[in-house]
Order: C-alpha cells, then structure tokens, then sequence
C-alpha cells in the first residue's frame, strides 16, 4: 500500500471532516528539508511529504496519527501562551502538557485515538534517563492510564498535571506546571539543547501555533510585498485583496497574448445590485470570441490515461439503459402479453366482433430527451497546478469523458465556457454547440484553451439559459445547465463580497422559473457557503479533490439524469 | 376484507418530537400527508405506528419507474366467466377505508403520480374510467406519501401541482439519545455499543455533500447492532452495514473504517 502524502491525504480529508465537522486542509511541507515535524499554519495542517519511519499502514498509521493530533490543536487549543521569560526547557514542557491536554479532550470525544496515538510510540527501551527519554515516557504517562513510571519526576509532573485540570480543563495552569517541571530539569543538571531537540514522537507538530508570536508566518507576508511592489496596475481600483489583484492582471496578458480578442458584444444582460435591490438593466455585455485551436495531440494523450475509466462509464452507460425500458403496448408479437390487451380480445371474442390480435407487449430501451448544456469555468484561477495536474486540465479531461457519456446516452448537449473581465467583457466559449458532432474541432478548441480572467457567472448562466432558449432541438425536452467552477465568482470591477453570488442566485432562480435545471460541481474545499447560495440545496456538489474531477463528473451526470 | 391490512403487533416506534400529534391531527381531518426525511430515518415504521394506533388498515405500495396508474387504480382481468375488475392497492384503500402509503412516490413517473390527485382534493373521490366508475372515498381513508428531499435528480423530483396538496411531517434522524434507544431495541444490543455506533453514524453524516450522498441512516445503525448481536465483531459489523453500503469510492471506504476504528475496537 502507498503511503504518500497524496495518498494519505485522500483518506484523511474525509476523515477529519467526519469527526470534527470543518475543512481542515492538509498540505505537504513548505520546505521539506528543513521541516522535521508537523506544523500548523494559517492555511491548515503541514504533513511531511512521505514517512522514512514506517512503511505502508503503518506509515498512514502516523499520518493519521499526526492529522488528529493537530486537528485537536486547532479543536482545543484556543490559548495562546506567552514566551516572556521562560527557558527553552520550559517552554518544551509547557508544550508537552498541552499536547497530552488536547490529547485528553479528543480522546475523550473520540476513544479510538487514544489507541492510535498510543501505536505511534516507539516500545519501551532500558532505564534511559536523558531528558529526551524522560520527556517521552512523560507524555506516554500523560496519555496512557495504565502506564506506570517508576521516575520520581514523571510521577511528580503526573500528580502536577493531573491537580492543574482537577478543577476543569484549563489550558492556562500548565504554564506554573512547566515551569516548575523545567526548574526541576536543570536542578537534576539534565542536559537540554534547544538548537537540537525534536518532539517525540513524531507524529506531534512543533507547537509553535499555541505559542504567541510577533511574527507572522513567513509565506503570506512575501507574496503581499511582492505584490505591492507590482506598478503595472495604472489606474485600476483596489482590489478586495492583493493576490486576486496580481492573479487577473496577469489574466489579462495571458488573454491579449493568445489572441482571444472580443469582437462586438452579442447581447447584453442585466445585473442584480444586491446592495440596491435591483436589476441594472443592459449591464453586462456577451462576446462570443472566435476560439482558437490547438494541436490536440496531447489532450488525447491525456485522454489515454483514462481509456479504463472511459470503458467503465461505457459499461455503466449500458447497463443503465438496460435498466430502464419503456413498456410498448399493443404490439402484434412480443416476449409478454399486454393483459389490457388481452382482454379487450377476449371481450370482443364474446361479443362476436373482430379482435384486435395486437395482444403482446414490447420493451424498448427508452429514448432519453434531455438536453444540456455544460459551462466550464475558464477563469485564471484555473491554471493553478495542484500536484501533477492543474484545474484546466482535469475540466478538459473532464469535459472530453462527459462528451463522450453524453454521445453513447444520446442526448443532445453542448459544451461551453465562460470568463470576465470586467463588466463589459464577459467571454462566452463555444466549444461545441448543439448541432455540432464531438469531433477533431472541438478537442482542438478544448486543447487550446488557457485559464485566464475572472468569474462573472451570473451573466454567464443568463448567457447559457438564452442559448438553451434559442436552440430549437431543445424543445420539449428536459434542460439541465451544469456549471463546473473552482471558487467563488469574482471580477476585476467588483469590491462587493457577495455581489456576483447574488447576482447569480438571480440568474438561477430565472433559469429555473424557465424551466431549466441547473446544478454545479464546484471543485472547491471552502464552496459550501457561495454555491449553496447560488444553486440552493441539493443543487450543488462540492468536491475536494481536482484529481477526481474526471471519474466524478461523468457519474454525477448519469445519476442527475437517471 | 382489509383483515390482511391490519397490524397484529404494535410497530416499535419511539417519538422524537411532535409528529404523533400531528399526524393524528392530520388524520382527524383525513388531510393528504406527506413524510419528509432522508432515507432510513423511520418514516415507513411511524406509518405502521400510527396506523396500528388508530386501529386502521395500512395499504403500501412501494412507488417504482415501471409503475403504471393501473398498477394503483386496478385493471380489468379475465376468468373463467367472463371479465373481472380487479380493485388496485389505492382503490381498494379508498372503497374500504385504509391508509394508503405510497412509499418514495418520487420513484413513479409523472403519469402515475397524477392518478391520486383526485383522492387529495376536497372531491375524495376516485374516478375509474375504464369501469364507468367513481368510487367515493370511504370516511377512514387518508393518502400518505414518503418523499426524500435530499435526492439529487432532475428527473424526478415532485411537481408543484401534487406537492401542494400535502401537509408534510419533516423527519430527521432522531436526536443521539433517541438513536441509542432505537439502536438498542431494534438491534438488542447494549447501551455502550449502541452509543458507539450511533457516535459512528452520526459523524458519517458530516460527509454529506462531500463525497458521500447520505450519512449512514438509523436503519443501518440498527442493521450493525443486528449483525453484532449475533456475533459478528462491531467492527465488522459496522464494515458489512455501514461501511460498504454507503460508498464504492476506496479512499472513502478507508477513512469509514478509520472512523470505525476510532470509536469501536
């Protein structure tokens, strides 16, 4: 079995959100070579990118080991502690107790990390009276109740720790307790390096989240400076933060760069202003821009990979239309007979008149009618690599096996997509329309296409639901727009938190009342909040993983439509 | 005649809130109900319940793709004789007085669906064309439905003009102490198991929406209990009842079990 970060990350993140009900996000270490210990930042939970100490289960074993741990930091432990004038030696105790606090608290929610905890200590070596062993068999003592210590200290900071939480646990007496413990570490002349110790066991994050500090983490502070020293903005207006800034002005060179230049608008839409309650009508403008094409080659190459997954959903496709026959009646042969028919026959046998001798009936796999429309975002935020794929890729790979389900279910669709900039240019992508075949064209346009600009999505699906509209084959039947997106939607012209996401809850509703489905996949670990907005209840997947984007789509497409 | 429709044994069922009330407030005034609530939340058995209450016959029908309005209304058949009408499930509940429980009417096409409408309106009767007939609801005839709002098709989703002609009864999964109590009956296991797997089941429903469709049901729970109190290891239990029904996705499966494992061992 793998036991990667990547691998373990899969089975954590559903894990994690089981037992303490929020995204805690798990990301590899910054800099791995110098990061020895877990740790936790603003963004989420740090792992190290593969385990030396163990192989396969047990491996996972200290990745869930070490994702709890710090899950719990971020459950329990809401104190800060202040530096001020203790001793590295104290401080590294005080953190000890807080661990084996927090440890305490989720054991107490969750029994069976006790256990797992428990696994990741290494078995007791001989009488090793270092201060690294003591500290050890300190925190072995604090989480196991029927460990027994014979050391005069261990047995001490036990009966310390356990009369500082007697009254309730409290985060804050540990401070006296450490201190004291720590006094005791250099009266027994117990060697101690600060520069050289490491938390043990491995599983446990260097704490230095609990510990207050002046200094922000690094990373985020670098990318905002870097950002500020940008002068290519000219006269922009702020942004509602620096990085979405930085992210649209190179946006905007990537667009200009590949040629996709508007041409005249092709309609124009109104927009709801949630701040004055109303429609500012003819405010967007649609361009449909001629699209670009590219040597396929390589998404076929991609396409390849999946070849399997391809021939699942084939598989799958079959089997489903299996399932669903439609009953002909009336039918002069057939494997059963139409009871209803029967005996209208029978009557019309005793009343001496001619029977109708269509007295069978017949299955037929039934003919979907259904026609949709898929809108892909295309924005900038798009080009993002996560691992060895990137967003824009997993939508392409994505769109092509939806394509593909889609043809085989013989259901007429189209496949867009769409990005922003600005209010007065909002670019709808034509991919392939409802009359045209899946073909060499389309996967070259799929293949050409980059990330770039912003979500506005409202003026897109009022886009999308027009189109579905105006196409005549798709009368009469079933409409379903499904939108694949990967944040929240924003634009370069927009400092409103929310604005575009009511404006597009608008946008849905009108859809709806037109008689058009609407559903998203938003591959997004924080989308529960905007999507459920703009979609409403049951109208939405939320999805962690970019990579599952491709085996995902095309099986919640086939389950919507069942 | 509606002998076989009747509960010989009372239907365990323990209240989580007020819908006892409001259902025999409903039923007072034969008003159309309809349950709300997601899958294995205990909305077929508080039927049974409520029907073995109030001493009446309980006719079900469990609503599918292929069902026509025939297959609720009844058909003409032949014998020996000649032609006989054979009542269908509703019309047979609405001539002799029954409760009519149309579970996951959702499942029925449109078409189906639309043959109740009569019955749910201030008219109560039942037109059967095809016999020249309107059949007159009997006075203890009232329509129930099961309806799960949590299910994510297009398709099939209920119609304004038949939801409207409904009160509903919102069903959830019952409070954990609640859980426990049914686990522990309906599975005969004890307090502590019990209470473990409900902790198991109620942290498998913060996966909904991600990754999984639903959280692990009451009924699932009560499942693991069955299978533990006859020996199998709860682990295995719940892997057998919980686990591997609700996901075919590995890494989900694997971190079910590691949920597992974190309470029970």
């Amino acid at each position: 079995m793998e036991a990667g970060f990547d691998h373990a990350v899969k089975r954590l993140h559903p894990y994690l959100r089981a037992l303490w009900r929020r995204e805690l996000l798990l990301h590899p270490y910054d800099r791995p070579l110098q990061q020895q210990r877990p740790y936790l930042s603003e963004r989420g939970i740090h792992l190290p990118p593969s385990w030396h100490a163990g192989q396969g289960s047990q491996a996972f074993t200290l990745y869930r080991a070490a994702a709890t741990h710090a899950a719990a930091h971020v459950a329990y432990s809401h104190h800060r502690f202040e530096r001020r004038s203790l001793k590295p030696v104290q401080i590294v105790l005080i953190s000890l107790l807080e661990d084996a606090r927090v440890e305490q608290l989720a054991s107490y929610d969750f029994p069976g990390l006790r256990r797992l905890w428990l696994q990741c200590f290494p078995p007791l070596a001989g009488r090793d009276d270092s201060f690294a062993a003591l500290a050890l068999r300190l925190s072995r003592s604090l989480l196991d109740p029927a460990y027994e210590d014979g050391n005069p200290w261990i047995a001490k900071a036990k009966r310390l720790y356990a009369a500082s939480q007697a009254g309730g646990t409290n985060p804050a007496a540990l401070r006296e307790v450490g201190s004291l413990l720590g006094n005791e570490i250099g009266q027994m002349r117990l060697q101690f390096n600060a520069k050289t110790y490491l938390v043990e066991p491995p599983y446990r994050d260097d704490n230095a989240a609990i510990w207050d500090s002046d200094q922000p983490p690094s990373e985020t502070r670098v990318e905002q400076q870097e950002l500020v020293a940008d002068g290519s903005t000219g006269g922009a207006p702020p942004q509602q933060s620096p990085g979405e800034r930085g992210r649209e002005l190179s946006a905007r060179e990537v667009a200009s760069r590949s040629g996709e230049q508007p041409v005249h608008p092709l309609a124009r839409y109104p927009e709801w202003d949630s701040r004055i309650g109303a429609f500012r009508p003819h405010w967007c403008s649609v361009f449909e821009p001629p699209m670009a094409m590219a040597d396929p080659a390589p998404l076929q190459a991609a396409m390849a990979r999946h070849a399997p997954l391809a021939a699942r959903l084939a598989r799958l496709i079959r089997a489903h239309r299996i399932r669903q026959p439609a009953r002909l009646r009336h039918q002069p042969e057939g494997d059963r007979f139409d009871l209803d028919a029967l005996v209208d026959a029978a009557i019309a046998l005793r009343a001496v008149i001619q029977p109708d001798n269509r007295v069978y009936m017949g299955t037929l796999h039934e003919k979907r009618s259904l026609s949709a429309l898929v809108l892909l975002d295309l924005s900038a935020s798009t080009n993002e690599r996560l691992g060895e794929t990137s967003m824009l890729d997993a939508i392409r790979e994505a769109a092509v096996l939806l394509a593909g389900a889609m043809t085989q279910n013989g259901d007429r669709y189209a496949l867009h997509g769409f990005r922003s900039s600005g209010r007065h240019e909002v670019n709808y992508l034509n991919f392939k329309d409802f009359n045209d075949d899946f073909d060499a064209t389309t996967l070259s346009r799929l293949a050409a296409v980059r990330g770039a600009q912003s979500t506005r999505i409202g003026a897109a699906l009022r886009h999308a639901t027009r189109r579905l509209a105006d196409d005549p084959g798709s009368r009469g039947r079933q409409q379903l727009i499904l939108a694949v997106t990967d944040g929240e939607p924003h634009d370069i012209d927009i400092f409103h938190p929310g604005y575009l996401a009511r404006d597009a809850q608008q946008a849905v509703s009108a859809a709806v009342s037109s008689g058009v489905h609407v559903f998203c996949v938003a591959v997004d670990r924080q989308a529960d909040g905007y999507v459920h907005t703009i979609f409403g209840e049951n109208n939405y997947l939320a999805m962690d993983e970019v990579a599952d984007l491709p085996e995902k789509l095309p099986g919640l497409y086939l389950r919507l439509t069942r | 005649m509606m002998d076989a429709y009747r509960l010989a044994a009372e239907p365990f069922y323990l209240p989580v809130g007020d819908e006892v009330a409001q259902f025999e407030a409903a039923w007072q005034a034969r008003l159309p109900t309809m349950l709300k609530g997601p899958t294995g939340c205990g909305k077929t058995r508080f039927i049974e319940h409520m029907a073995w209450r109030l001493g009446k016959p309980l006719v079900t029908l469990a609503c599918n793709e292929d069902m026509s309005a025939s297959d609720l209304v009844g058909r003409w058949l032949l014998d020996a004789g000649g032609t006989v009408w054979q009542d269908g499930p509703l019309t047979l509940a609405a001539r002799h007085g029954a409760i009519c429980y149309l579970d996951e009417v959702v499942e029925a096409r449109q078409d189906t669906i639309v043959a109740i409408h009569p019955l749910t309106d201030s008219r109560r009767a039942l037109p059967l064309e095809k016999r020249n007939e309107v059949v007159q609801a009997h006075e203890d005839f009232q329509l129930v439905i099961s309806y799960n709002p949590g299910y994510q098709s297009m398709l099939k989703d209920l119609k304004q003009s038949t939801r409207q002609r409904f009160v509903a009864i919102d069903f959830h999964y019952p409070p954990a102490e609640r859980e426990i109590a049914i686990v522990m009956h309906e599975g005969g296991v004890g307090h502590d198991l019990a209470r473990k797997l409900v902790q198991v089941g109620d942290k498998t429903r913060n996966l909904k929406g991600h990754g999984l469709e639903e959280g692990a049901s009451t009924r699932m729970l009560v499942y693991a209990a069955t299978l533990a109190a006859r020996g199998i290891a709860p682990v295995q239990a719940c892997r057998m009842a919980v686990v591997q029904p609700l996901t075919d996705d590995a890494p989900m499966q694997a971190a079910l079990s590691d949920l597992v494992l974190t309470f029970l061992e």
